[in-house]
Parts: C-alpha cells; sequence; structure tokens
C-alpha cells in the first residue's frame, strides 16, 4: 500500500473511530440516566404510597382515639353531671334558690362538656382550630377528669403546618399524653409550645415514676408506641427525644422545622 | 458472498424502512414523524435513481456532455448530481424535522439560520466551486455536521426531560441514534471522497462497498427499529 494512502487510511479511520467512540459514550450515558430516573420514580412512587398509608392510618386512630376520648367523657362527665343535676332535681327541698342555680351549674357544665366532644368529631377541627388550640383542648379534657393537674405555655404566634403533617404532629401529642394517661403514674402535666424559635417546638413533662429508655434502636421493638412515634417523627422530617429517669419523670420533645411550615394568615 | 450482501442489503432494507415509515400515517402520528417518513421515502427514489444511473456507466449522455468523449471509460459515476440534490433536500427536511421536534427555543432559531446559510452554502458551491457533476463534499461535510448536532441535541433533551417514559419507546432516539452514528462513520470518507477517488479509486470502491453501504444498513436498521418501537403513537400526539 502506498504510503501516502496508508497515512491516509489511518487518518480516516482513526477519525471515525473516535467519532463513532464519543457517539456510543454518549448514547451509554443517555441509557443509564434513563435507568437512574426510572428507579427514583420507582421509589418515589413507594414512598409516596407508603406516606399516604401512614397518615391514612394516623387519620384512622386519630379518629379511633376521639371516639374513645368521647365514650370515655360521655359517661364520665356528661352522665355523671346530668344525674348529679336529676338527683338535685328530684331532692327539692329548703334553700330552693340555691338548689335551682347548683342544678343549673350543673347543666351548664355539661352542656359546655357536650359542645368540646361536638367540635372534637369534626374532621376538620385539628386545621380550623390549629395546634396550640387543639392541644390545649386534649389538656383540658384531661383535667376535667380530676387525675391530672395540667399546665400549658404557648410562645410566640402559630406557625402553620400543611394539613397531613399537622395531624401527624397532633397525633404525635396525642399518643404522649395517652402514654403520660396510662404508664406515667404521676398526677401533673406540664405542655409547652414554642413558634418563637427556628423550629415549631413541643415538650410534654409528667412528673411520673419515669421509665428505662431503650438504649438502642432494636428495643423499640417492644414498645410500639414509642417506635410509631419515632417513625411519624421521621416522616414529617421532625425530631423526637424522650428523656425519662427513674422516679424523676418523662419529658417528651417534638422538634418540626420551619423551613417545612407556612404562615397562618 | 460478502459483496452480494453488502451491495444489496442497503438497497432492500431502505426499501424496508420506507414501507414500514408509512406508519407515520397512522392515527395519532405527528407531524415531525410524517416528515421523516417523506425523508425515508424520497432516499430510497433517489438510491434507486442513483442506482440505476450508476449502471447506465459512461455511456450516459449526460455524463458525456459534461465531462466529453475523451475521459476514461469506467472510473467516473455519473450520478453525482443526483446525490448533490438529494443530500441538500436531505439535510434540510431533517433540519425541518428536527425543528419540530425539538422543544427548544434557541435550536430553533438556530435551525432557521441553517436553512437560509446552506441553501446559500448549496448555490455558491455549485455555481462558483465543486460544480453540480462532482461530488460535493462540503455540502456534506457540513449537512451531515448540522444533522449530528441536531440529533445530539435531541440526546440532551431526552437526557434533561421529566418524562418517565422508556427512551426505547421513543422514535426519535432510533432516528437520532442512526443519523449521529452514519453521519458520523460516513464523514470523515465523504469529506475526502474526490481526492480518494481521484488518487485511490479501488481503496474508495472498497471502502464505498463495505464501510459507508455498512453505515447505511445500520441507519435503516434503527429508522425501522424507530417505526415500530411503539404500537401506536397516540400518546406521542
Amino acid at each position: 500500500m502506498p504510503q501516502e494512502l496508508s497515512e491516509v487510511v489511518l487518518i480516516m479511520i482513526s477519525s471515525t473511530l473516535i467519532i463513532l467512540l464519543l457517539i456510543s459514550l454518549i448514547v451509554f450515558a443517555l441509557f443509564v440516566s434513563q435507568k437512574r430516573k426510572l428507579r427514583y420514580q420507582q421509589e418515589l412512587t413507594v414512598m409516596k404510597h407508603n406516606y399516604e398509608q401512614e397518615v391514612l392510618k394516623t387519620q384512622l386512630e386519630t379518629q379511633l382515639q376521639t371516639f374513645e376520648t368521647i365514650s370515655r367523657e360521655l359517661h364520665d362527665n356528661v352522665g355523671l353531671l346530668i344525674s348529679m343535676a336529676m338527683v338535685h332535681l328530684n331532692s327539692g327541698g329548703s334553700g330552693q334558690v340555691n338548689h335551682w342555680k347548683e342544678t343549673n351549674n350543673l347543666l351548664d357544665e355539661a352542656m359546655d362538656t357536650l359542645r368540646d366532644i361536638a367540635r372534637s368529631i369534626n374532621p376538620d377541627s385539628i386545621r380550623e382550630r390549629g395546634l396550640q388550640q387543639s392541644i390545649a383542648n386534649e389538656l383540658s379534657r384531661l383535667k376535667r377528669t380530676r387525675r391530672f393537674q395540667t399546665e400549658f405555655t404557648c410562645r410566640g404566634s402559630e406557625f402553620g403546618i400543611e394539613p397531613e403533617k399537622q395531624i401527624i404532629f397532633f397525633r404525635i401529642a396525642q399518643e404522649a399524653l395517652n402514654n403520660v394517661i396510662k404508664h406515667s403514674g404521676g398526677d401533673a402535666i406540664s405542655v409547652s409550645l414554642a413558634f418563637d424559635k427556628p423550629h415549631i417546638e413541643l415538650s410534654i413533662r409528667d412528673n411520673g415514676h419515669g421509665f428505662e429508655y431503650p438504649a438502642s434502636k432494636d428495643s423499640f421493638r417492644d414498645k410500639s408506641g414509642l417506635s410509631n412515634m419515632k417513625k411519624r417523627a421521621q416522616m414529617i422530617r421532625a425530631e423526637l427525644t424522650i428523656k425519662s429517669e427513674a422516679t424523676k419523670g418523662t419529658c417528651v420533645m417534638l422538634s418540626y422545622p420551619r423551613e417545612g411550615a407556612q404562615n397562618i394568615p | 458472498m460478502l459483496s452480494l450482501f453488502f451491495s444489496t442489503a442497503p438497497l432492500i432494507l431502505l426499501g424496508i424502512a420506507a414501507v414500514v415509515s408509512l406508519r407515520a400515517f397512522m392515527p395519532g402520528g405527528t407531524t415531525p414523524l410524517r416528515m421523516f417518513s417523506g425523508a425515508c421515502m424520497l432516499t430510497l427514489a433517489v438510491e434507486l435513481t442513483g442506482h440505476f444511473l450508476k449502471s447506465l456507466g459512461p455511456s450516459d449522455r449526460a455524463y458525456q456532455i459534461f465531462y466529453g468523449s475523451d475521459q476514461a471509460a469506467g472510473q467516473i459515476i455519473s450520478n453525482h448530481w443526483l446525490y448533490n440534490i438529494f443530500n441538500f433536500l436531505y439535510c434540510m427536511i431533517l433540519a425541518i424535522t428536527f425543528y419540530h421536534q425539538l422543544k427548544d427555543d434557541t435550536i430553533k432559531i438556530i435551525i432557521q439560520f441553517f436553512y437560509v446559510a446552506f441553501t446559500i452554502l448549496f448555490l455558491t458551491n455549485t455555481i462558483f466551486f465543486q460544480g453540480i457533476i462532482s461530488f460535493q463534499t462540503l455540502l456534506v461535510v457540513t449537512g451531515g455536521g448540522f444533522v449530528m448536532f441536531l440529533s445530539g441535541a435531541y440526546f440532551w433533551e431526552l437526557l434533561m426531560s421529566q418524562e418517565h417514559e422508556k427512551i426505547i419507546h421513543d422514535p426519535f432516539f432510533w432516528f437520532s441514534f442512526g443519523l449521529i452514528v452514519y453521519f458520523g462513520g460516513t464523514i470523515p470518507f465523504l469529506g475526502m471522497f474526490n481526492f480518494l477517488a481521484d488518487k485511490f479509486y479501488d481503496f474508495t470502491a472498497f471502502y464505498q462497498m463495505y464501510f459507508s453501504n455498512g453505515f447505511s444498513i445500520f441507519l435503516s436498521s434503527l429508522i425501522i427499529t424507530g417505526f415500530l418501537c411503539r404500537k401506536n403513537y397516540l400518546k406521542l400526539s
């Protein structure tokens, strides 16, 4: 092969090969990128599905909790008040003005309790009332049982959270309060809610006997309530901290980042 | 056997591609798809005509008029004028097709400049430089290079796209892949075609037979794949 031809052939073939190599790299990169995109999309769909399932489960649990509370309140408070009112009505006797006043007071209290219960049945009540009022209502209900002294402090003006996340936030608070009722053995609950920091911070403190806080994540398997609380906190990217010491009570702290929140108009 | 395959397969596959491309005229077929189908049919018509003219050889009267009777017989191919016009039209049709297919406004403006610039280049090259009879290598390199650029632009849009559909179900992915490989593989050769045909005719004929035709087979195969990659085009519209 003449030298000139071999040079020409070399130039032509090498340039062709270089161009084809570049094209192959481009097409390969396209396929890899497409595969990653599809995988990401699938993961997103699964996560979204799981999130929706969890939100639904939380909503159902909140409803169940509300029904249980309603049932208890109707039995313990309203039923008792109306019974006492009936006893007063039937007893009659001297001091009739005071007697009627007392009956009236009892019936007023029963009516207030019924109104509270009716409001709590409304599914949009958490969104309408806001987090502060919803937690305050839970505490006032606990106070009416006369088993607990409650204290509620709130700092700063309230920031709204997306409705689904608000339910989960409230549900974690409700679960913490339920744990106090069932397990703490104490008689005082102190709740503080702060909106004046970079995070929305909720802390629920009791004066019960405390418990041994699980040292590792694996131990949560035996404490499904705490495990659920942790999982829900992770779902809404909130941080849940539990501090407990034997005989010194328990403190549950929930911190939700402000960038996830929006101003309530 | 191999030479028979490489000499006949490109034309056969081109015919199949042209027939299959008629699917673009099904309901749901988009404008770019139909334009590309038109380009395929034009290519088939030109290739058939070109092969027919080549078979006439030096006895072709048009060749005798242009080159005179004392030119060496058997060495000059008499169909370059057809391919010059075809390359111009083919690149223009592909540019229009990509104009309708691509979404980026900047690329569309570049394509509009190309319409004007490429037409001026073709006319200037025909009148003043390479003429219509000899193979216009400048046109092929410029037009082919631009088509490669448009195919690359389409790949870029696919890369940046948020759509979840698999790219193997996108006809234009296959068309772009075929075009970028075809032009990428043949431009170095076609850019030096006149020089090679003049100095090293046997090598040119060999390279044309096996390599250029090989790339042509590859392009036609991907065009067929592109038109068959989806059951219907309704989701494309």
